[in-house]
């Protein structure tokens, strides 16, 4: 079974006194263990769908299951690393901030600071752990949601455009260390982006969404060769291929 | 030269030209020299009883922070329905809308009216002053939480109180602690106010009917004294505030 199960999923927002739908009908799976990429064009929904994941908003159709369970709130079993540098509190040193989300769940106080020396570590911030947040750079704020993000051990880790507001170098930089520590930990994790590249290098799967309103244009295996173009062809070109047979093709080329 | 050693230079020249101002136009009934003014102000420090001025300090304290703590209580009661409830945020909106601009001390008729010549009426313009500032303020702050801090929040399973305490309040605390700010000076400024008319009714009060009192008996440079020691305990207030936005919100970032 999936881990994550997104069954036929349609998601309203409220512009003024109008629905609008932002997503139509999506379904996918996330399997234990995998990087989805989600990649689409602006407006095409691809944050809304991560925040209906995380449990801040219902689908008003279809189903999200985790563990064949549906989502009611949001739960550090699906924790979240935003696009925002100020994710962090401020009144708490990094330190903190990393062992409040493991205090949160019950952890004793000095398991969680050792827990979370140990993930300030892997992401090398451990020469900044009595600071506080505003002391940090933009790259540094967001290594430190990424260790509080793993530190907290979650089913699924849910990342909504983590990088975008990042310089290019300390981007590929951070794209690297993420790659390699969700390797290393076997962690689950959906990747939001709107960079084609981005998510071609962090996807073992992506999942290519098509605009107003957001529906699956294609499922495409991450790692292979010819992805970057197939990816520009889907996101740009509106007449190609629907859904269903790219879905196909590229499984085909798989095997 | 550091700005601690300007200022101060400052201040020393200005009581110097206060000095040598008052010698040269000689009329102590109208301005004492800073040295009479010093010396009045030591001998109701050392004094005992009526003459003392810490009497009087103590009375305007009492009723200073009486008020602003009850005003702060209002100001939060109205904060929490107008954040929780439509209602009350109109309500709120309309009615800061309509008593922020309204000096305290311009109701003060009506404390009269209601509660007669007492300590209750000052009391209760204390805490008019303070209640529009600290719920404006207050009210702004709660408004203006980064939505995604408050996300963080309840990613991490907190929900209603304990997100407020935990996450909320902190987010708005530049803003509570300006209004708190806010909401003493204004406090301060109409109790004094109130306290000369109270005062000059029932012969008794704090530093406002000190001031007055004085004055009838042309003690003048008791007058300057009372004065002096005002915005002394003005300057307290506002350091303290300034100490607690050190400690806090200026060492966290959240004020530049």
């Amino acid at each position: 079974m999936a881990l994550l199960e997104v069954q036929q999923a349609s998601i309203d927002y409220l512009s003024g006194y109008r629905r609008v739908r932002a997503i139509e009908r999506v379904s996918f799976d996330v399997i234990k263990g995998e990087c989805l990429a989600l990649i689409g064009r602006s407006g095409c929904g691809k944050s809304t769908l991560l925040k209906a994941i995380g449990g801040y908003i219902k689908p008003s159709e279809g189903r999200i299951l985790l563990n064949g369970e549906p989502i009611r709130r949001p739960g550090p079993d699906r924790m979240v690393v935003w696009q925002d540098f100020d994710q962090l509190f401020p009144w708490k040193t990094i330190e903190d901030n990393v062992a409040y989300a493991l205090l949160k769940q019950g952890v004793k106080r000095a398991d969680a600071l050792e827990r979370a020396a140990q993930w300030l570590a892997v992401v090398g911030l451990t020469t900044a752990m009595g600071r506080y947040p505003h002391e940090l750079s933009g790259g540094m704020k967001q290594r430190v949601a990424i260790a509080r993000g793993f530190a907290a051990n979650p089913q699924v880790l849910l990342m909504d455009e983590p990088f975008s507001a990042l310089d290019a170098l300390t981007r590929l930089k951070l794209q690297d260390e993420l790659l390699n520590i969700q390797q290393r930990f076997g962690t689950t994790v959906v990747f939001v982006s709107h960079d084609i590249e981005e998510a071609a290098k962090m996807g073992s799967r992506v999942l290519v969404l098509s605009p107003h309103p957001g529906q699956v244009k294609a499922t495409l295996l991450g790692q292979q060769p010819g992805l970057l173009e197939r990816m520009r062809a889907l996101i740009f070109d509106e007449s190609a291929p629907t859904s269903a047979d790219t879905h196909h093709s590229a499984k085909d080329n798989h095997a | 030269m550091s700005p601690v050693w300007r200022k101060s230079l400052v201040a020393l020249g200005f009581l110097l030209l206060w000095e040598l101002g008052a010698r040269y136009v000689n009329t102590p009934l109208l301005l004492p020299t800073f040295s009479d003014t010093a010396k009045a102000l030591w001998q109701a420090l050392g004094a005992s009883g009526d003459a003392s001025i810490l009497r009087y300090v103590g009375e305007t304290a009492k009723t200073l922070f009486s008020g602003f703590l009850l005003g702060s209580l209002v100001a939060a009661v109205l904060t929490i329905l107008a954040i929780n409830t439509k209602v009350g945020e109109d309500a709120l909106s309309l009615i800061t809308g309509g008593f922020a601009p309204l000096p305290a001390v311009a109701i003060f008729p009506l404390a009269l009216m209601f509660f007669g010549i007492s300590y209750k009426s000052l009391l209760f313009i204390a805490a008019f002053a303070t209640v529009f500032p600290v719920a404006l303020a207050m009210n702004q702050g709660f408004r203006t939480v980064n939505p995604t801090l408050r996300q963080v929040g309840l990613n991490l399973g907190m929900s209603g109180l304990e997100l407020t305490l935990k996450v909320l309040i902190p987010c708005a605390l530049p803003a509570i602690l300006a209004g708190l700010r806010n909401g003493f000076s204004n406090s301060f400024r109409a109790l004094v106010a109130v306290e000369m008319v109270i005062g000059a009714a029932t012969g008794r009060g704090g530093l406002g009917w000190y001031v007055v009192a004085s004055k009838q008996n042309l003690d003048i440079p008791e007058v300057y004294a009372g004065i002096i020691a005002i915005m002394v305990i003005g300057l307290l207030f506002e350091g303290c505030f300034k100490w607690i936005e050190a400690k806090t919100v200026r060492r966290w970032g959240m004020l530049t």
